[in-house]
């Protein structure tokens, strides 16, 4: 092979300067000259062959799909129904897969769902039969899945590749033929801040997978990055195709009844064009048409109680097989106590480490956000406070050595460091989170840094595969400090952000719009210099057995609610939950299990908790036989609650085979959308090199002459002087 | 005449700054340059790794990107390596082939995207009829014949993407010798697969 690149590099010479290269630059030389004030503005170069953000559709060269005629992909569309009943939902998923060739094709969709959705229902429907599918351990499922489509019969497989992000095979979708896949999940609602809300996943951010390629690697043509690498086993299965950005590849309708059980205040959809229809004032009614929007951003309903009638706790159960299922969400009365308002006026001086995502995938709105973020951050610092700024791309690079104290030189110095940051390169956060969990106070002031509460602020999109090990760099660095996430970006994966706040012991923050970064970031700080409430713990007074999720509770932040599973064999009449307010105030609260409202899903609910708990402690598990054996107890609770997991997946298969042998199958990964925002990164025609070499030799021609006039001025002049 | 040192300080650090700031314009140019001739060592490197084992190599651990095929025009001698990507961080390394276009050995359009005064400086010299040759993963070698070349305004005009019908559009910035960068217009040079008969 060295004639190969012997060849290659002459190649290379010629192909630089062959083409009339000494002509061009002696006519360029002269035009040089006006081109000297563009010197100073170097940034002109960075548009190259970029275009405006709000020109989304146009300035961009697209690949762009054929006339149906010949495009034989299944194209694919969505509605969604959600029923949000108190604090739970229930949402049912149609995928509708519809083939518009002759030919007999396979679709797999890769799609997001939340990251806590318990996933325990597939129906597939073809013409007027429905099949409900079962729920198997995942290899065998996959290879039903497989022996049926080999026989030519439908099946649909549903499996989990992470927590949100799933993928639905279909197999055998004959020549104009629409097959409907059901999916049904629950999911919590969310609170904080006095603000219920509800997150269903549009598209994915596409993840940077770090490592080297493996070898035996299939170059697939469809996918975006499909090599699998030693870090991230399974790339190819989490990088589906991205189509072009302004058509809508998976249109999707959604309509939600939201009957939260309280009078509503306000109801608001944050980034979709909604109708809303107000039955009375604890129903009400949303819809999103799919003309409405391209299905490209996070769809986000949020409500907010009536004042005086918020819910100080819910308690929703469910009996199934002599066995009790609960949820309880309480409201710790946090800092409304005249004790523990004396202790929020104690500001805690703290050492804030902010880590900033610089990665390719950031560019565009999601950096500007970040940004923004960070800026709005940094002025929010208090005089006593301490303070570093890690930024991270392919590379680390913290902007002080140490912590530096937060006065309004050091901040300003810091705001210009930020707003000068740009995005671009891979996003290796694993180096960053290392860097950013070392307590760096130095050895002279070694016991204050103890003394100091530690936050490290993360700000990303979480765009990454490698999500397991840097949770488990978390759990074994984390030490006193506390991680808090902030995601960014119309699509960030907000399993990732939502664990990594689990096991950094913070809280995740999402952002999704420039307007909400102030009101965001300044809820997120208000949490911060607030007491936390830690040692929570849940007491029964009769001595049965409960087991509850998760375990062991985490600390709760101002304005966020308990939120507990609990399973246990008898029925529960009382439970005392008691926790401790910065290791002083001690807070304690017996619910009565008088009025109980029986709802369905509840175990589901709890059962996807439990799987959470013990995949935590799967992943952190080195001996390959107690790995197994964790790895079989998960399998065995997923199939007794009939869940979708890491390890169980749902198929089904119809009994009378369809496609004759001689008919031949072609399989068609379905495109997901870019997400809204993000920029499409589009071929530099030219590199500014030609220009800053001919602007380089004219000043450099330029110092020669003047070197020249002044020589000859010096000798004229000078002696004349001394006449 | 006091004023005649200060004139000279002045004319001193005039052509000083000058030579510093033509030093360092020449010496960014020649990087670029410099980068995009030195990087085809490594990624020749990474190719012929590629092509032992059929998976994909990065040519140094952090990069973006990695070769994913081998472009050649006989008749011009030229022989450049197709990296992952056309974005800038691959681009400033070698062409890019479009993500979302079909692979290099498989059916489908290929689209490869390259900076003109760099490693598409060529495209100007292929005339319709010419051959070029790409190399996939596998080892396998695909013959094009040039079919014809267009300029293309990359606000409006779309390459069309095929599952089946295979086809090569090489696209790179145009005009060839303007020295601003950024322009909207491109120059697409297509190619159809050269049908062997066995």
């Amino acid at each position: 092979m060295f004639t190969s690149r012997a060849v290659t590099i002459v190649g290379w010479l010629q192909s630089f300067f062959p083409f009339g290269w000494y002509h061009k630059s002696c006519k360029l030389f002269v035009f040089s000259g006006l081109f000297v004030v563009l010197i100073t503005s170097q940034h002109s170069y960075a548009t190259d062959c970029h275009t405006p953000d709000d020109a989304i559709g146009g300035g961009q060269l697209f690949l762009q799909a054929e006339g149906n005629s010949c495009f034989s992909s299944p194209q694919l569309d969505m509605d969604v129904s959600i029923h949000i009943t108190g604090t739970i939902a229930r949402v049912k998923l149609e995928q509708h897969f519809r083939n518009p060739g002759l030919d007999w094709v396979e679709g797999v969709y890769v799609f997001p769902l939340p990251e806590d959705a318990a996933v325990d229902h597939l129906r597939m429907r073809i013409g007027d039969r429905v099949i409900e599918a079962e729920i198997r351990e995942k290899r065998q499922a996959k290879a039903i899945y497989r022996a049926a489509k080999q026989a030519g019969k439908k099946a649909s497989l549903l499996s989990q590749q992470r927590p949100n992000m799933f993928t639905t095979s279909v197999a055998n979708i004959g020549p104009k033929e629409i097959v409907t896949i059901f999916i049904e999940y629950q999911q919590k609602v969310r609170l904080d801040q006095g603000q219920f809300s509800l997150r269903f996943p549009m598209t994915l951010t596409p993840r940077y997978i770090p490592g080297t390629a493996q070898p035996g690697a299939d170059p697939d043509a469809d996918n975006g990055q499909p090599y699998n690498t030693g870090i991230v086993t399974d790339a190819a299965e989490i990088s589906p195709p991205f189509g072009t950005r302004g058509s809508d590849h998976h249109p999707a309708s959604i309509s939600v009844v939201l009957k939260p059980g309280f009078p509503v205040a306000d109801v608001n959809s944050l980034y979709h064009p909604v109708d809303k229809t107000r039955i009375d004032d604890q129903h009400y009614r949303v819809n999103l048409a799919r003309s409405q929007h391209l299905s490209n951003a996070d769809f986000v309903l949020e409500w907010t109680a009536l004042s005086q009638s918020e819910p100080f706790a819910s308690l929703f159960v469910e009996q199934v097989d002599n066995r009790y299922y609960a949820m309880v969400m309480l409201m710790p009365p946090h800092g409304n106590t005249p004790g523990t308002q004396a202790i929020n006026k104690k500001t805690i001086p703290k050492d804030m480490v902010f880590v900033i995502d610089t990665s390719g995938s950031m560019a565009g709105e999601s950096i500007r956000q970040a940004k923004q973020a960070l800026i709005r951050a940094i002025e929010q610092l208090d005089s006593e406070d301490r303070f570093n700024i890690i930024e991270f791309n392919s590379t680390t690079h913290a902007l002080f050595r140490r912590v530096q104290p937060a006065n309004n030189e050091v901040k300003s110095h810091a705001s210009s460091f930020v707003r000068g940051l740009e995005a671009n390169n891979g996003t290796e956060i694993y180096p960053a989170i290392e860097r950013a969990l070392i307590v760096d106070g130095g050895a002279d002031d070694g016991p204050e840094s103890m003394s100091r509460t530690r936050q490290v602020i993360f700000i990303t999109d979480g765009a990454v595969g490698n999500e397991e090990q840097l949770f488990n760099l978390i759990k074994n660095r984390l030490g006193n400090s506390r991680l808090f996430t902030v995601g960014i970006g119309s699509a960030p994966n907000s399993h990732f952000m939502a664990k990594a706040a689990e096991f950094g012991r913070g809280t995740f923050t999402y952002i999704a719009l420039s307007s909400e970064v102030e009101s965001r970031m300044d809820a997120l700080f208000q949490k911060l210099q607030s007491p936390v409430l830690t040692d929570i713990k849940i007491l029964n007074s009769d001595q049965y057995a409960l087991e509850f999720y998760p375990r062991p509770i985490s600390d709760l932040y101002k304005g966020e609610p308990l939120v507990i599973s609990l399973k246990s064999d008898r029925q529960p009449t009382e439970l005392t939950i008691s926790g401790r307010s910065n290791g002083e105030q001690h807070w304690s609260e017996t619910l009565i299990f008088d009025r109980q409202v029986s709802r369905a899903g509840v175990s589901a609910l709890w059962a996807r908790r439990k799987i959470d708990s013990l995949v935590n402690r799967y992943i952190g598990i080195k001996d390959p036989v107690s790995k197994d054996e964790m790895r079989l107890d998960i399998t065995r609770l997923a199939i007794d609650h009939h869940l979708v997991s890491r390890f169980t997946s749902l198929v089904a298969v119809d009994k009378t085979p369809e496609r004759s042998a001689q008919q031949s199958l072609k399989t068609h990964a379905l495109k997901n959308n870019p997400p809204k925002g993000s920029k499409m990164r589009m071929p530099r025609g030219a590199t500014p090199a030609q220009l800053q070499i001919i602007t380089g030799l004219f000043c450099l021609f330029l110092a020669a002459a003047m070197a020249g006039f002044y020589k000859r001025y010096s000798r004229i002049r000078v002696p004349g002087n001394h006449a | 005449m006091l004023k005649i040192p200060m004139i000279r300080f002045v004319a001193v650090a005039v052509i000083l700054l000058l030579l510093l700031f033509g030093a360092t314009q020449v010496g960014r140019g020649g990087w670029i340059y410099a980068k995009a001739i030195l990087a085809q060592y490594l990624l020749a490197d990474a190719w012929d790794k590629t092509l032992t084992d059929n998976a994909f190599h990065k040519p140094w651990p952090w990069a973006d990107t990695w070769p994913v095929g081998r472009l050649t025009a006989p008749q011009l001698a030229t022989d450049v390596i197709i990296l992952s990507g056309d974005h800038g961080e691959a681009l400033a390394f070698g062409p890019g082939h479009h993500s979302r276009s079909a692979m290099p050995g498989t059916a489908g359009t290929i689209l490869i995207g390259g900076h003109r005064d760099t490693h598409f400086n060529f495209l100007q010299a292929l005339r319709s009829g010419d051959l070029v040759r790409l190399q996939s993963s596998r080892g396998e070698w695909a013959d094009y014949r040039i079919t014809g070349m267009t300029i293309a305004d990359a606000r409006t005009d779309l390459v069309l993407a095929s599952d089946t019908h295979s086809r090569l559009v090489l696209v790179t910035c145009w005009p060839f010798d303007s020295i601003v960068t950024g322009g909207p217009l491109r120059y697409v040079v297509d190619a159809e697969p050269v049908v062997r008969n066995f």
